[in-house]
């Protein structure tokens, strides 16, 4: 994968006749370096998802370009797999259904070589118990751990992540940063991340940079100083933490005074 | 602890007393009723015995069991018109002596039933799946099928009488349009509503126009499909006893039809009972189907 680059990107959400369109985001230029953990942080409404549903290809942009490697997205394609916040998992497919039938649509890999990729990606996210049962029957945090399952199937270069673990209990979610950074750091090669969240923690703990939102255009980037691995019981007290926890705390503040553009 | 259903018990023994002492001074074999009644208990005891829904079968037992019991001791003692309402062992002895027509009334709604579920079901949730996910379609067609859904189709039969080769065929079309519309309607509103998260994860694994109906909105819409055939199954079988009653020469209603024309209200009763008792075998298979289907749904 190479460099990705939004160059002055907009992108309005279509109205009904009549009404004036709302724009998500207004000239929004930022680059994201190959095998870049970047999160996204910023108040809600501010356009997060909306970035990663055009970074993902789910919309396109009605102003600007979204350029890879110097050339347009829709012409240099990346192989991009998506986590939602509420795992976006089949739930009439049994969770190793759900892992092997990405790996299969993606990757091209026969029935029998996803069932053995996603008995291997299940014991790697600890869900290897899980693996016969649907959807319905797992946790919340389990059928996250399953949704990263299937999108580690499809190998992908971008991996993108909309608030994933938002709606998980804290033992849940730290359990799950845990395994997203470990799995990230043991990958060869790691591929790009884009994590969104609105944890200032969670963003600091787990990326290379954090990058601020908003409402409808970003703000500043700030590369984050800590050397992997992480452990949070050492990086959320250090006095580099704390420093970009409260310049962070003080753009979502700020940002309250901004309107959408 | 297993549930007891103390109760259904003692009301069964009860109808059984007044069978016994009832069948004395009648003219009529008890054995069929007596059967219905061991029948009777005896799902009630296997349900209890296997602990699922043992409370509700105690109660729908007893409640059974107290229905006969007062059905029994009105007739016995003579309370009501014998001929309005005959004995329990009367109607019940009718399941023995008209059993080949009966047999062959139930064969006979069986298959003009699966016609009309075999057509309208399928051709109903495709035009529902086309219509849900086209916002054209949705503005064109919906309008309509919501003023013609609440008309029932019998309304048409003496139409559809006389423009069908035949009143089977008559009876057929009546069942399809009372399946069709319903199917049509609730299968389009689920169909435009589908989850926009298992859309872009399908968009996401690079599935194709023909991949994304048939893995995924077939899938998803698939409960829907169950929950319009139980829905669609008590009207359809209004419908069918209704249609067979105009002109049809057998089935269910031309049944009860026939022997009301002659006045023989015994039978008219059995036949009653006969439906009752199909609907209820029917209902039981397709909650079976249902739970093995849809497994993946949430339980409620």
């Amino acid at each position: 994968m190479q460099e990705l680059t939004l160059d002055r990107v907009s992108f309005a959400y279509p109205s009904a006749a009549g009404a004036q369109a709302r724009c998500a985001l207004s000239d929004v230029s930022l680059t994201i370096r190959p095998g870049e953990f970047v999160c996204l942080v910023g108040p809600s409404g501010c356009g997060k998802s909306t970035l990663v549903r055009l970074l993902a290809g789910l919309s396109q942009p009605t102003g600007g370009a979204i350029l890879h490697g110097g050339r347009p997205l829709i012409d240099a394609p990346v192989r991009t797999a998506l986590v939602f916040q509420h795992a976006g998992l089949f739930p009439w497919m049994r969770v190793a259904k759900n892992v092997a039938f990405a790996a299969r649509k993606t990757c091209g890999l026969s029935r029998a070589e996803a069932a053995a990729r996603a008995q291997e990606l299940l014991r790697a996210v600890g869900l290897e118990d899980g693996a016969d049962k649907y959807p319905c029957e797992l946790s919340g945090g389990m059928r996250q751990r399953a949704a990263l399952a299937a999108a580690l199937a499809t190998e992908a270069e971008l991996l993108l992540l909309d608030e994933p673990f938002s709606a998980l209990d804290h033992k849940s979610r730290t359990a799950l940063r845990g395994l997203l950074s470990e799995l990230w750091e043991s990958a060869a090669p790691r591929p790009t991340v884009v994590f969104v969240t609105h944890d200032i923690d969670e963003a600091l703990l787990l990326g290379d940079r954090v990058i601020f939102l908003y409402p409808g255009r970003v703000g500043p980037s700030f590369p984050v100083p800590f050397t992997r691995p992480r452990r949070e019981e050492d990086v959320l007290v250090s006095p580099a933490c704390c420093g970009l926890r409260k310049t962070l705390i003080s753009l979502f503040y700020q940002s309250e005074q901004e309107g959408t553009p | 602890m297993k549930h007891r259903p103390i109760l259904a018990h003692v009301l069964f023994l009860l109808c059984v007393l007044l069978c016994l002492t009832g069948a004395r001074g009648g003219k009529h074999s008890p054995a069929m009723f007596l059967a219905a009644l061991c029948l009777i208990e005896a799902a009630v005891a296997v349900s209890c015995v296997r602990g699922k829904n043992a409370r509700a079968a105690g109660d729908v037992g007893a409640l059974l069991f107290l229905f006969f019991a007062v059905w029994q001791t009105v007739t016995h003692f003579g309370w009501a018109d014998p001929i309005l309402f005959p004995t329990p062992e009367a109607v019940f002895a009718v399941f023995w002596t008209q059993r080949a027509e009966m047999a062959a009334g139930v064969l006979s709604s069986m298959g003009l039933l699966a016609v009309g579920f075999l057509l309208a079901l399928p051709l109903g949730s495709v035009a529902g799946m086309a219509v849900g996910r086209s916002p054209r379609l949705r503005g064109a067609v919906l309008p309509a099928v919501r003023v013609l859904t609440p008309v029932s189709p019998i309304i048409y039969a003496p139409y559809l009488v006389a423009v069908m080769p035949s009143f089977r065929a008559a009876a057929a079309a009546v069942i399809f349009i009372g399946i069709f519309l319903p199917t049509l309607l609730s299968m389009s509103e689920r169909a435009a509503h589908l989850d926009q998260t298992l859309l872009d994860t399908a968009q996401m694994l690079r599935l194709s126009r023909r991949e994304t109906i048939f893995e995924v909105v077939v899938p998803y819409l698939f409960p829907s499909m169950l929950m319009s055939l139980r829905q669609s199954f008590s009207t359809s079988f209004m419908l069918l006893t209704m249609a067979e009653m105009l002109g049809s020469r057998t089935g269910m209603g031309y049944f009860i039809r026939k022997f009301a024309d002659y006045a023989d209200y015994t039978k008219v009763a059995a036949g009653i009972l006969l439906v009752a008792a199909v609907i209820t075998v029917l209902n039981r298979l397709l909650d079976r189907l249902s739970t093995r289907l849809v497994r993946w749904t949430p339980a409620p």
